[in-house]
């Protein structure tokens, strides 16, 4: 005997259960846009960061009091 | 009460609750990542303590464990939580495959550099010869090794390049009769410190390391669980944790530029935005929408 979804009853991985473990954020286009937006601004701001660190570190860049 | 008294009384407020929140978890989870990070997160708030402490009145033992914990160990320490937690997954791998690749090159190539080159030539072997380097130490160590033995080596390379930073912050002599309670520590401590101390150049490397470590781990983790459309809240807590320590990072930036007097102000912001996002990721709806631990947090 099969339900609705063709899977035998008790099944826990109906298309209504993986419905629900989803939730109602990760679906909105907001949420969707500006997470990749904001880990590649981190990203990119840290690797500036970084390299002006690695500058001083290097001598490239003057260190004040050095 | 001044401003470069205030705000780092706040950050330390801040971060001692962090830590005490972190370590209570440890005690409950047993997790080892909680427990570095909870090390790290201490360092940080005996720094801030310190600065507090410093625009009141001058003691030598104060001065020494504010660049010991806040400019050289902090970062370091709370990164390699991070490290622990997410050690054996691949591009945390090549994370720190490039760390010590570019380590090995730097190191290499600095002491060549008293032969003679040109400034822009060792950046230039540098740059070549740091990913060569990153290639071989994953090929050879990283990728052949248990995670949980990659994570003790980099903590006990930690742990001895710490008690080093130590010594070298005891033994140095200070002048404090160039102290001026009235100005940020940061803005102050070139003149302080004995002009060239090792330790001082040893500081961004440790800075480097944990910024890597801590807005890569963050920013892995995030993204990681965006991608499998689970727990958005510790997604947003891991940028969150990821900005802060990106705050820090420029901050610290600004001051070997000559720019000390942000950093007090860029301690509180880093410090709001790390603990928010902590509070964030660990949030009951978060944890239970999500499964996995290797979300951060």
């Amino acid at each position: 005997m099969r339900n609705d979804a063709g899977r035998p009853p008790g099944s826990t991985r109906s298309s209504r259960s993986a419905r629900a473990a989803r939730p109602a954020l990760v679906r909105s286009p907001l949420y969707r846009v500006l997470v990749p937006a904001a880990v590649v601004l981190v990203a990119s701001g840290t690797v500036i960061v970084l390299a002006l660190a690695a500058a001083v570190l290097l001598g490239v860049l003057p260190y004040p009091g050095r | 009460m001044s401003t470069i008294q205030l705000l780092p009384l706040a950050s330390s407020i801040i971060i001692l609750v962090f830590a005490w929140l972190v370590l209570r978890r440890y005690a409950v989870r047993r997790g080892r990542h909680l427990l570095i990070w909870g090390i790290g997160l201490l360092l940080f708030g005996a720094a801030s303590l310190a600065e507090a402490y410093s625009a009141t009145a001058w003691h030598p033992l104060v001065f020494r464990l504010w660049y010991l914990g806040g400019a050289v160990l902090s970062a370091a320490w709370i990164g390699q939580g991070t490290v622990y937690l997410l050690a054996g997954a691949r591009l945390p791998n090549l994370l720190v495959s490039l760390v010590f690749g570019y380590a090995t090159a730097t190191a290499l190539f600095i002491i060549l550099g008293r032969l003679g080159l040109s400034t822009g030539i060792v950046a230039a072997l540098i740059a070549f010869h740091g990913l060569v380097f990153a290639a071989a130490f994953y090929r050879m160590f990283v990728r052949r090794w248990h995670p949980q033995r990659l994570a003790t080596v980099l903590t006990a390379l930690l742990v001895a390049g710490s008690l080093v930073a130590a010594y070298l912050i005891f033994s140095i002599p200070l002048d404090g009769s160039r102290f001026d309670a009235g100005r940020a520590l940061s803005a102050q401590y070139r003149e302080i410190l004995p002009p060239g101390a090792v330790v001082r150049k040893l500081t961004p490397v440790f800075n480097i390391y944990g910024t890597i470590t801590l807005v890569g781990g963050a920013l892995y983790s995030a993204w990681l669980l965006w991608r499998k459309e689970i727990a958005p809240h510790r997604v947003l807590g891991n940028i969150l944790i990821a900005a802060g320590a990106f705050v820090i990072a420029s901050a610290s930036t600004m001051v070997r530029l000559g720019l000390g007097d942000y950093l007090y102000a860029g301690e509180l912001l880093a410090a709001s935005l790390m603990f928010s996002g902590f509070l964030l990721a660990t949030s009951k709806a978060g944890s239970t929408a999500s499964s996995t631990e290797a979300a951060g947090a």
